[in-house]
């Protein structure tokens, strides 16, 4: 798996860890007795030995391989009811992502704190973030369905066109990353990348108020020209 | 065997092996592109992409998967599975024919057909289809233009109405004509009772879905396009069409499961072991599959409620599963086992079954699936399952069922090489893609090699591309295994 920038994410990585391990371990048992019972059976048919059946110690095996995966099943089910995120906390960082035929747009809600304002600040294919915080994202999109994935924070979000889709991580250490789309989108889906970085705190505050100052030159430049696509956060 | 089955059994085989080959042929140009993005195709590239230097066009890659899935699910693996039932069943039941052998000629026509449309789509203006097997819309309605999309929607329609008619078939001669009582069936009778009757209640949901895509693309309707602009609702396609799809998947393996446990049992020469077991997880599965399609949406934002209880249900399908590895495994046990070329196929099947029933757990999981869904493990699940296993069933399967149409029986010693290199080249294939999706890799990507995390699994795909050209070409050896047969 590619590195874990984000702190909840080694959840879902160890339970991976646990259920493919299972899977392998179960997988060899299996293949193994396999091997022994069809080189076991064709001795005996080479010795002409007779053959021997003993069906209710199969019942009863098969019984007890029903009881060992439904543990197996329930404490997996389990674990992955706790590493499940649940709801984001309400300081979280928020961005709202569009997602269209083949882009991805941010949108941070600037200083007032509110979306759909002229002091938002929009970004394309590059999303940055700032270290040890919870970011939370609502994803919807303009066209066809996409699927946002950033395998660094271990955050998926599948959008629908006309639903909003969200995600929630916390961002924990600093690097690089990419965002990608998993749901087939058109001939160009392979090229709908992102760049992600997790900055500290210094650099993102850096690259944010560059990014404000932009905005209002372009804006002062050209009135009315500031992309006009946000909503209003979801509660 | 009656001379007009048999002629249709012979030429719905010959459709699902011509589907078959060109199946192959289309993953094996995926694979080139996946491990050699952008590098001219060996041998083809200058015929199918002359004004790309040979390599695969990246406006044609959505396509080449399309296809590749579409003919193999509804025009490779279903004729066979409908071929091989009626060719097999009649004699389990005690018939010399079916109920209603005008049913599976019906079928050989609309899979005949709808084979010839989907070639046709090919030649349209817009080009192929290009919205995955699934055609999910709006993709697959307002944003593909075109004849091609529209021959694609027909041609399923065919292929799904053909099988809706072969189960008609084989539910009345199992239900009604059956000359020989239910206890005293063998257990492929019984995976084909459950697949039909899989059929018959979810391929018209299939089939509806497909009017409903064709209504948005013809008559101006909005089923599946945007809530908020024009009312209708992409998700509610995601919802009918794993209503259907999921089943699917029971319908192409249950037939495979009961012809394994039979082969096994005959090569040890007795019946199955916990046979009555195997009946009731095949009903349990059967119940189950209907009700576990949301696994297919885990991450679609469904309520986390909802998300459980799919979940729940999707890791009960493991205890029924269960019973089928504890029957095999009895069925072996203190047994004299003389393998014949049914046998070797079998076991090499099983084998592969468990691998790929294994590597389910960790998508059915909510929490490990938000990181694997879409990804390249789901491709390699699917694949050893599906792909694998139902092709290595199907050789069991046509063992005794060549020979009824009049096909010498095939060389033992190839069948038993051909079922080994086909068991190893698939896990060739299909282990690394698990590799590469525990890597992040999402399906369906032109080239990964453009993404920086992606290119220190390179090699990985390329280990997948190797073996798929040995997969391939191992295919030869069953050709041979026949060629060789004694009359
Ligand atoms: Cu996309």
């Amino acid at each position: 798996m590619p590195p874990d920038l984000s702190s909840e994410g080694h959840r879902i990585d160890a339970l991976l860890r646990v259920s493919l391990g299972l899977t392998a371990a179960l997988a060899a048992f299996f293949l193994l007795s396999l091997a022994w019972l069809v080189y076991r059976a064709r001795k005996r048919a080479s010795d002409a030995a007779p053959s021997s059946s003993a069906p209710s110690a199969y019942a009863f095996g098969l019984g007890l391989a029903v009881l060992v995966f439904g543990l197996i099943d329930l404490a997996l089910a389990a674990g992955s009811r706790r590493a499940a995120v649940g709801p984001p906390p309400p300081d979280a960082l928020r961005v709202e992502v569009l997602a269209q035929q083949w882009a991805w747009r941010f949108r941070y809600a600037g200083p007032d704190d509110r979306f759909g304002t002229a002091d938002d600040v929009t970004t394309l294919n590059d999303l940055r973030l700032p270290v040890g915080r919870a970011v939370s994202m609502q994803v919807r999109s303009l066209d066809t369905s996409h699927g946002f994935f950033i395998p660094m924070l271990r955050a998926r979000a599948d959008t629908y066109p006309g639903r909003t889709a969200r995600t929630w991580f916390r961002t924990a250490r600093e690097g690089r990353g990419e965002l990608a789309c998993t749901v087939l989108c058109g001939d160009a889906h392979y090229q709908m990348r992102g760049e992600v970085a997790v900055l500290s705190n210094e650099q993102y505050a850096q690259w944010m108020n560059g990014l404000m100052e932009d905005q209002r030159r372009a804006a002062a430049a050209a009135p009315g020209s500031a992309p006009a696509w946000g909503w209003s956060w979801l509660p | 065997m009656h001379p007009a089955d048999r002629r249709t059994a012979l030429l719905t085989l010959l459709l699902a092996c011509a589907g078959a080959s060109l199946g192959a042929l289309l993953s094996l140009l995926i694979r080139w592109q996946l491990a050699f993005p952008g590098r001219p195709l060996p041998l083809l590239g200058a015929l199918l992409y002359p004004d790309h230097h040979g390599a695969v066009a990246a406006s044609s890659y959505p396509a080449l998967f399309t296809l590749h899935g579409t003919v193999m699910i509804y025009f490779a693996v279903t004729p066979a599975l409908s071929a091989l039932g009626l060719v097999r069943l009649p004699p389990m039941v005690g018939l010399h024919r079916p109920a209603h052998p005008f049913l599976h000629r019906a079928a050989l026509a609309l899979y005949a057909l709808g084979f010839s449309l989907l070639l046709l789509g090919l030649l349209s203006p817009f080009g192929a289809p290009a919205f995955g097997w699934t055609a999910s819309a709006p993709l697959s309605t307002a944003r593909s233009p075109g004849a091609g999309a529209t021959l694609w929607l027909l041609a399923v329609a065919c292929s799904g109405l053909g099988a809706l008619l072969g189960s008609f078939d084989i539910l009345s001669t199992l239900v009604v004509a059956r000359k020989v009582a239910w206890s005293r069936l063998p257990l492929s009778a019984y995976g084909h009772l459950f697949a039909s009757a899989l059929n018959a209640l979810f391929l018209p949901i299939l089939l509806g879905a497909l009017a409903l895509l064709f209504s948005d693309r013809h008559l101006g309707t909005a089923h599946f396009t945007h809530p908020l602009r024009q009312g209708g609702d992409p998700l509610v396609y995601q919802h009918l069409f794993w209503i259907f799809g999921h089943p699917e998947v029971y319908i192409l393996i249950l037939p495979v499961w009961g012809a394994l446990s039979d082969s096994l049992a005959r090569a040890v020469d007795r019946p199955p072991a916990l046979a009555r077991a195997v009946v009731a997880a095949m009903a349990a599965v059967t119940l189950l599959s209907s009700l576990v399609y949301g696994h297919h949406l885990l991450t679609a934002g469904l309520s986390p409620l909802l998300v459980e209880g799919f979940m729940a249900l999707t890791l009960l399908i493991s205890l029924p599963s269960t019973a089928f590895v504890a029957s095999w495994v009895a069925t072996l046990h203190g047994a004299s086992l003389r393998p014949d070329a049914a046998a070797s196929y079998s076991l090499a099947a099983v084998a592969i079954f468990v691998l790929g029933g294994l590597t389910g757990v960790p998508l059915a999981l909510v929490s490990t699936d938000r990181y694997l869904h879409d990804s390249a493990f789901v491709v390699g699940h699917f694949h050893l399952v599906m792909a694998a296993t139902v092709l290595l069933g199907l050789l069991a399967m046509s063992q005794d069922a060549l020979p009824r149409l009049g096909i010498r029986a095939p060389s033992f010693a190839v069948s038993r090489a051909h079922a080994w290199a086909t068991a190893l080249g698939a896990l060739g294939v299909f282990l690394p893609m698990l590799r590469l999706g525990l890597g992040g890799a999402p399906r369906r990507l032109y080239d990964p090699s453009l993404y920086r995390y992606l290119s220190p699994l390179l090699s990985w795909q390329r280990a997948a591309t190797a073996a798929a050209a040995l997969l391939v070409t191992a295919q030869l050896l069953w050709l041979l295994a026949w060629w060789r047969g004694r009359r």
